[in-house]
């Protein structure tokens, strides 16, 4: 009986010291924001923070899906259902960003090309000036998609300030494959803004100067596109995330 | 004197015939002359001598005189009569006769009395005066086991001698007729001394300031390093034992970039204990198993896990002294798994050590 008592124990101590466990330890002090939608709904994009956000589907569809995910089972899709005229399905967080800067990423899925009659925003950040109505704002630099010379799809950088910037590497953005963009705004209404944008971890964009009307900025992706010249119209988006780091392309989210 | 003392007389003048022959024969075969010189002295002073010793009273017209007592059960017929032989050359010098025959009837009481006790055959006592009787033994013993057969008389004969030159009751020598050589240096132990008791079992306390480092481990950025207190308790013999050691720390940091997990670690080990002593320096190898209870605590959070980590520690320690022993001593505690450290979204982001080391300086006091 002291024997069994005892080999016990020690099989107990054992279990307790080789036994390898997992410490989890809340939220990435870096994080200020992130969602992987396996809440299956929209609570995180409007709530989880004290500046919210919100969902804007146009006159098509903004839904969580569980038809692709990067991390766990479900994601946000974007769905542009007017391919003849200007449509703005998206989500977006509340700004202002901080004003020392912030990273915004995501990672994006597209299960068919998406060519558009001249642009497809899928990153936008918008500036607000008072009395900071919702009217009161200016989409002032953007991510496109766009065509690529031999029918690819790529992207090309927008800015109300700066105008048209051409890619520091042009890379092609490949169908049916998760790709991860993260980037990079100090948003100033002076000349000391800067913005960069990473792809799979490079660095595809890089611009300085005055970035914004003002220097209250907020994040949103999705789609804000003129038109479409295929029947692609679908963007699978996951792991979104808001941080005072940069991240590059982590693996999926975990909670 | 009567036709028996002549017949004897006789007798004893072919046995020095006989004994000389020999002498001389094994001494011409002798490659050194400085033995054989010393042996053809040997014969020239001291055989006469004894040879006619026995013939005669002892002892006699009036001298000074040194009775010998042999004692014991190891003494043989042969080495007695030896060493009666080389005292008597070496106190003749000193004009001191010595007879071993307590029987007979001494006109003057002798000036000392010197018993040699040899109660086995690698040892003779010699003991002066007539203190063994008395309860105390203030003489010397010659270890006789190490030295040839042929010269152990002559080395007893010098330890007498010597007993006699050293001790302050030994009789004032008469002027010597001729000059005695230096004596030579010979294998005598010193009076024994009560040996100290050597206990079975010691017990040892042992604290020490020491610093803890885990010099490397999974997703950190710094190696961590903890100051703290040690405390041991060790139970042993000479050379084997055991020992209880526990440590007290503050906590300590371990630092994984982007996160900062707070360490507060009270490890507890029973460990064998080699002790290897050279004097007054001692050597000290552990090795045993080792428990310690761990908390993990994210620093600018709430969230804490607390744990039992089981590993083996080994330990390696010098120190000088014997009750009071300073010691330095380094050691490696060494765990086979460790805990993967994660946060949310972001997922892994380090493992706990498995590996510590230590060093430590203090004191160990030992009782008895």
């Amino acid at each position: 009986m002291k024997t069994r008592a005892l080999l016990g124990l020690a099989l107990a101590l054992l279990a307790c010291g080789c036994a390898e466990r997992t410490l989890a330890f809340g939220d990435d002090a870096r994080m200020l924001w992130w969602t992987d939608h396996e809440t299956g709904d929209f609570s995180e994009w409007l709530g989880k923070g004290g500046q919210g956000g919100f969902i804007l589907p146009g006159n098509s569809l903004v839904q969580i899906t569980q038809a692709h995910a990067y991390s766990g089972t479900h994601s946000l899709l974007i769905e542009d259902d007017s391919p003849h005229q200007r449509d703005f399905p998206l989500a977006a967080r509340n700004g202002p960003l901080p004003p020392g800067g912030a990273y915004a990423s995501a990672w994006y899925y597209l299960p068919a090309a998406i060519h558009p009659t001249s642009y497809w925003w899928f990153v936008l950040y918008r500036s607000r000036h008072p009395p900071y109505t919702a009217d009161a704002n200016r989409d002032e630099i953007r991510l496109s998609f766009t065509t690529r010379a031999d029918g690819t799809m790529g992207s090309v950088l927008l800015t109300e300030e700066l105008g048209t910037i051409q890619p520091l590497v042009d890379r092609e953005i490949v169908v049916g494959r998760w790709f991860h963009i993260e980037s990079y705004l100090h948003a100033t209404d002076g000349d000391d803004g800067e913005f960069d944008a990473w792809q799979d971890g490079e660095l595809t964009f890089h611009a300085t100067g005055k970035m914004m009307e003002t220097s209250w900025a907020e994040w949103m992706t999705g789609g804000i596109a003129d038109g479409l010249e295929t029947s692609g119209s679908q963007l699978y988006i996951d792991d979104p995330a808001i941080t005072t780091e940069r991240l590059g392309p982590l693996p999926p989210f975990e909670r | 004197m009567g036709s028996r003392s002549v017949a004897k007389k006789r007798r004893t003048q072919k046995v020095t015939r006989i004994f000389l022959r020999r002498t001389l024969g094994w001494a011409a075969s002798l490659r050194r002359v400085r033995r054989y010189a010393s042996l053809v002295c040997l014969w020239a002073f001291g055989w006469p001598r004894a040879a006619v010793a026995d013939q005669t009273p002892c002892p006699h017209d009036n001298e000074a005189w040194v009775q010998l007592v042999f004692d014991g059960a190891a003494w043989t017929v042969t080495l007695r009569e030896a060493v009666l032989r080389e005292l008597r050359v070496e106190l003749g010098r000193r004009s001191l006769q010595v007879c071993a025959d307590s029987t007979q009837t001494a006109t003057s009481a002798p000036q000392m009395r010197v018993t040699l006790l040899a109660d086995d055959a690698q040892r003779v006592s010699v003991i002066p005066a007539n203190l063994r009787a008395e309860g105390g033994f203030v003489g010397r013993t010659v270890l006789v086991g190490v030295i040839p057969e042929d010269a152990r008389a002559l080395a007893i004969s010098q330890a007498v001698d010597e007993a006699l030159r050293s001790d302050p009751t030994r009789p004032i020598e008469a002027p010597s007729r001729t000059q005695a050589p230096a004596p030579q240096p010979l294998p005598i132990a010193k009076p024994a001394e009560p040996e100290p008791h050597v206990p079975n079992v010691v017990l040892g306390v042992a604290l020490a300031p020491a610093l803890r480092i885990a010099p490397s481990f999974a997703g950190a950025t710094r190696a961590s390093v903890a100051p703290g207190m040690i405390l041991r308790l060790s139970l042993g013999s000479s050379s084997l034992g055991g020992s209880l050691g526990a440590a007290i720390a503050p906590a300590s940091d371990l630092s994984y970039g982007h996160a900062v997990i707070r360490e507060v670690r009270l490890p507890l080990d029973l460990s064998v204990r080699w002790r290897v002593r050279a004097g007054n320096f001692e050597g000290l190898f552990d090795v045993g198993v080792l428990a310690a209870l761990a908390d993990y605590e994210r620093s600018v959070g709430q969230l804490d896990y607390r744990q039992l980590e089981l590993g083996s520690r080994v330990g390696l320690s010098v120190g000088w002294g014997r009750r009071i022993m300073p010691w330095l001593g380094i050691w490696a505690e060494l765990l086979p798994s460790s805990s993967e450290l994660k946060l949310a979204p972001t997922g892994n982001f380090g493992h706990t050590p498995q590996l510590w080391l230590g060093v430590a300086l203090g004191t160990e006091v030992r009782w008895p």
